[in-house]
C-alpha cells in the first residue's frame, strides 16, 4: 500500500519536498512509516522537528491523519491512501 | 431587525450629550458584515479628513459581527476602531470576553463615539436605552477599580459588563488600550487615546434577560456547529490552547527563530537557554481556574495570582498570553515568569498594551547598554538586559506616564524621537507599531502583512495567508484550496494565496469570532453565516466581503494620505536569522510581496491606494 507524508510550510523546504510517497505492506503502523522515512528526513531536519533518539517527528510538531486530530500512537493501523501532515506550529495571540 | 443582528446602531456625541439611534438593514449588513467592516464604512462616511486622532472629531467605534452573542463557537469578540493616534493610519483592535455580546443582548450591534466631554464621563447602555453619565469620581482609578466601583455606582453589583480605560488612556499614552473584565484588552494602536481624549472613562452595557440573538436556520445552524465543534475538539492546536494558553510554547518558538532575544538582536535557544521557565506550564502553580470567553468551548484564558513575594499580586489576574511572555521576557532577556506576570498586571491595571510596553523598555535597555542614556536620564534606574526588578518599574511608569516612562508612554518611535543620538536604530517599530513577536523572516506572509497591512505590524491577520501559502486549505471550497509554495521562495505564486487568506480573515473577524481560532484551523465561517443570517452567502460572496473590507481599510489611509510604502521593518530585519528553518537564509524580499499582494488586490502598488475601478467594482463610495 501507499501512505503519503506531506511537509507543509517551512518543513517543505527543509525536507528539500512537499511531500514522500512511502510504499509498505498492508497493516503497516504509524512507526513502519517514520522507519520508512528515517534515511530520508534524519539528516534534512533539525532536531525541533525531529527527535533522532526517538526516530520520529518532535513532539512540537503537528502531526494528523487525514486531516484528523493529531497523531501519536505508533501502533496505529494505516490504510492504503492515507495522508499523513506535518506542520511547523507557528502564530498565535 | 435581521437574524444575526440587533438592526440598531447607537451615535453618542460626548462634546454635546446627543444619544441617537439609527437602524441598519439586512442589506447594509450583507455588504459590510459587522466589526471592522461596520466601523470602517461608518468611520469613512461620518468622519473627515485630516483631523487630529486625539481631537473630537475622531470617532471611536465598538462593533459586533453577525456571528457575536449567537451561540456560536468563538463569537465572543468586538472591534474597537478610529484614526490611530499612534500610526496616523487606520486602526481596529479586538477584545473578547462577554462585552461585545452583552453590547448586543443591550440593545445595538455598534457604538460610535465622537466629540469630547468637558469633565470625566462614562456611557450607560441598560437594556436598549443609553445615556451619559458622570464619571468624576472614576477619573485616576486603574481598570480593576473602575470595574467594581461601576459596578457599586449603577447598582446591581455584577449584573454589568463595563469596558473602560486606566490611567493610561486617562494621560494619552499611545500605548493605552481598552480593558473589558480586568484583563480582556483591545490592546494596540493606540484606542484608548483616542477614549481618554473624550473624556471616556468608561462604557458599561447590560443585556437583562435577552441572551441571544434570533437566529434564521436553528437546525441549520445546530449541523454545521456539531460539525464545527467536532473539528474543534479533534484541532491539536486548541488542544493546547485550552491546556496552557497561547504562551505554551514559548521556549519553543524561541528555539525555531520565532521568538527574539535582546530587542530583536538574537534568537534561538542558544541565546537564552533558559527559557523555558516561561513556557506557561511554569505558571500552573499560580493558577486557580481557566476561563473562556463567550460561548468558546477552548478556554484558552486562565486566573491566577501570586500570594506572596516580590512579584506578589494584588488578588487574582489574567495568566500572560504569548505576545506578553515573549515582550516582556526574552525580548528584554529576562526568564523569571513571576516578574512577567507583576507586569502584565500592572498593563491591565493601567490599561496598556504589553507588546507596546515590552518594545519600549527592551529599546530602552538596548539604548542604556550602548550608552545612549545613563541612570542620570532614567531617574536612577540601571537598566541592562535579563533585570526582572527593572523591567516591572519601567513598565509601572510607562503605565503612569511618570518618570523616564514618560519617554516611553508613546512607543520606542516617539521615544527615539526625543532621545536622538541615533536611538532610532533600535526602535523595533512599523510606522510606530511595535513589531509582533513572530520574527517576520520565519514567515513572509507575516512580514508582508506586518508592512502591507492599513494597520501596520498587526500580527493576527496573515495566519490565513501563511495557511494558505504553507499548503494548508481553508476549507472545502474550491476559493480556499492551496497547492503551497516553498517558504522561502516561489514568490510569484503568493499574492493571489495572500490575497485570499486577508480577505478570509477579515471575513472570520467582522463576523464576530475570534482571530486565535484562524491560527492552525479555518472555521467555516461563511458556512455558519448562513443560517444565522438566512443569507445564501457563499465563499465568492464571503471572501469579496472581506476583501471590501480590507480596500475600505485602505481607501481610510488614502484619505489620510499614508502612503504605505512609508511602513518598513527595522533595518535589522535585512539581516538573516540566527536559528530555524531561516537561519542564515536571506529575508524574504518583502517589498517586492507587498507590491504583488497590492496589484492583485487592484491598489496602487506602491502606495497601496486603491484604484477608483476597485473602490467602484466593491461598491465602496
Amino acid at each position: 500500500m501507499k501512505v503519503t507524508v506531506k511537509f507543509l510550510g517551512a518543513l517543505r523546504d527543509q525536507v528539500g519536498a512537499a511531500a514522500l510517497p512511502v510504499e509498505l505492506p498492508a497493516g503497516a503502523t504509524y512507526r513502519d512509516v517514520l522507519d520508512a522515512i528515517t534515511p530520508t528526513v534524519a539528516g534534512r531536519l533539525p532536531v525541533w522537528a525531529w527527535d533522532p533518539s526517538r526516530g520520529a517527528f518532535s513532539r512540537r510538531m503537528l502531526v494528523s491523519l487525514n486531516g484528523g486530530g493529531s497523531l501519536t500512537d505508533e501502533t496505529a493501523t494505516l490504510e492504503d491512501g492515507d495522508e499523513i501532515v506535518v506542520v511547523l506550529p507557528l502564530g498565535g495571540g | 431587525m435581521a437574524n444575526g443582528f440587533v438592526g440598531k446602531v447607537l451615535f453618542v456625541d460626548l462634546t454635546t450629550g446627543a444619544v441617537s439611534e439609527e437602524t441598519r438593514d439586512d442589506a447594509y449588513y450583507r455588504k459590510w458584515i459587522g466589526g471592522t467592516g461596520l466601523a470602517v464604512a461608518t468611520i469613512l462616511e461620518r468622519t473627515k479628513a485630516d483631523i487630529d486622532p486625539l481631537g473630537p472629531e475622531n470617532m471611536l467605534a465598538f462593533t459586533t459581527g453577525p456571528l457575536t452573542g449567537t451561540g456560536v463557537y468563538g463569537g465572543g469578540r468586538y472591534t474597537v476602531a478610529c484614526k490611530s493616534p499612534l500610526t496616523g493610519a487606520w486602526a481596529d483592535s479586538n477584545s473578547g470576553g462577554t462585552w461585545g455580546p452583552e453590547l448586543k443582548f443591550a440593545g445595538y450591534d455598534g457604538l460610535f463615539v465622537t466629540g469630547a466631554a468637558a469633565t470625566p464621563v462614562c456611557i450607560v447602555i441598560d437594556q436598549g436605552k443609553a445615556r451619559i453619565v458622570p464619571a468624576d469620581d472614576l477619573w485616576g482609578m486603574d481598570t480593576y477599580e473602575t470595574e467594581d466601583a461601576i459596578q457599586e455606582k449603577l447598582g446591581e453589583p455584577g449584573s454589568w459588563t463595563v469596558t473602560c480605560v486606566g490611567p493610561a488612556g486617562e494621560k494619552l499614552s499611545l500605548l493605552a488600550g481598552i480593558v473589558n473584565e480586568k484583563g480582556r484588552i483591545a490592546a494596540r494602536s493606540g484606542v484608548g487615546a483616542v477614549m481618554g481624549s473624550k473624556k471616556l472613562k468608561a462604557i458599561a452595557v447590560r443585556g437583562g434577560k435577552t441572551g441571544r440573538l434570533p437566529v434564521a436556520d436553528k437546525e441549520g445552524l445546530r449541523e454545521i456547529q456539531k460539525r464545527y465543534g467536532d473539528e474543534l475538539k479533534n484541532s491539536p492546536f486548541h488542544q493546547g490552547l485550552t491546556a496552557a494558553g497561547t504562551g505554551g510554547a514559548t521556549s519553543f518558538l524561541l528555539s525555531i527563530g520565532d521568538c527574539p532575544t535582546d530587542n530583536w538582536a538574537s534568537t534561538g535557544t542558544d541565546a537564552m537557554p533558559t527559557c523555558d521557565n516561561l513556557d506557561a506550564a511554569k505558571m500552573d502553580v499560580y493558577k486557580l481556574k481557566s476561563y473562556g470567553c463567550h460561548t468558546c468551548p477552548v478556554r484558552c484564558g486562565a486566573l491566577i495570582e501570586i500570594a506572596e513575594g516580590p512579584y506578589a499580586t494584588d488578588g487574582e489576574v489574567h495568566r500572560p498570553e504569548y505576545e506578553t511572555l515573549a515582550a516582556l521576557g526574552p525580548n528584554c532577556h529576562n526568564d523569571l515568569v513571576e516578574a512577567i506576570i507583576k507586569a502584565n498586571e500592572i498593563c491591565n491595571r493601567y490599561g496598556i498594551d504589553t507588546m507596546g510596553v515590552g518594545g519600549s523598555v527592551a529599546f530602552a535597555i538596548e539604548c542604556f547598554e550602548n550608552g545612549l542614556i545613563d541612570a542620570g536620564d532614567t531617574g536612577g534606574l540601571e537598566l541592562k538586559w535579563g533585570d526582572p526588578v527593572a523591567m516591572v518599574e519601567l513598565t509601572r511608569q510607562i503605565g503612569a506616564r511618570e518618570g523616564f516612562g514618560a519617554i516611553l508612554a508613546d512607543g520606542a518611535k516617539y521615544a527615539a524621537d526625543q532621545i536622538g543620538k541615533g536611538s532610532e536604530q533600535y526602535a523595533m517599530t512599523v510606522a510606530g507599531r511595535a513589531i509582533p513577536f513572530h520574527d517576520p523572516r520565519l514567515s513572509p506572509a507575516h512580514g508582508t502583512h506586518y508592512i502591507a497591512d492599513a494597520q501596520p505590524a498587526n500580527h493576527l491577520g496573515p495566519a490565513p495567508m501563511s495557511a494558505l501559502e504553507g499548503g494548508t486549505a481553508l476549507g472545502s471550497d474550491p476559493l480556499l484550496q492551496t497547492d503551497g509554495t516553498s517558504a522561502f521562495g516561489e514568490w510569484e505564486k503568493k499574492p493571489d494565496l495572500y490575497v485570499r487568506g486577508a480577505s478570509f480573515y477579515q471575513l472570520l473577524s467582522s463576523a464576530g469570532l475570534c482571530a486565535l481560532y484562524a491560527q492552525f484551523y479555518a472555521p467555516p465561517v461563511a458556512e455558519l453565516i448562513a443560517p444565522v443570517t438566512g443569507w445564501d452567502i457563499d465563499w465568492a460572496e464571503g471572501l469579496t466581503a472581506g476583501r471590501r473590507i480590507l480596500t475600505a481599510r485602505h481607501a481610510f489611509n488614502a484619505r489620510e494620505g499614508v502612503a504605505h510604502d512609508s511602513f518598513q521593518l527595522p533595518k535589522r530585519f535585512l539581516d538573516p536569522l540566527v536559528a530555524g528553518p531561516a537561519a542564515g537564509a536571506t529575508p524574504p524580499p518583502f517589498e517586492m510581496l507587498r507590491e504583488g499582494y497590492y496589484e492583485a488586490m487592484g491598489w496602487d502598488a506602491k502606495t497601496g491606494w486603491p484604484t477608483d475601478k476597485t473602490l467602484a467594482a466593491l461598491g465602496i463610495a
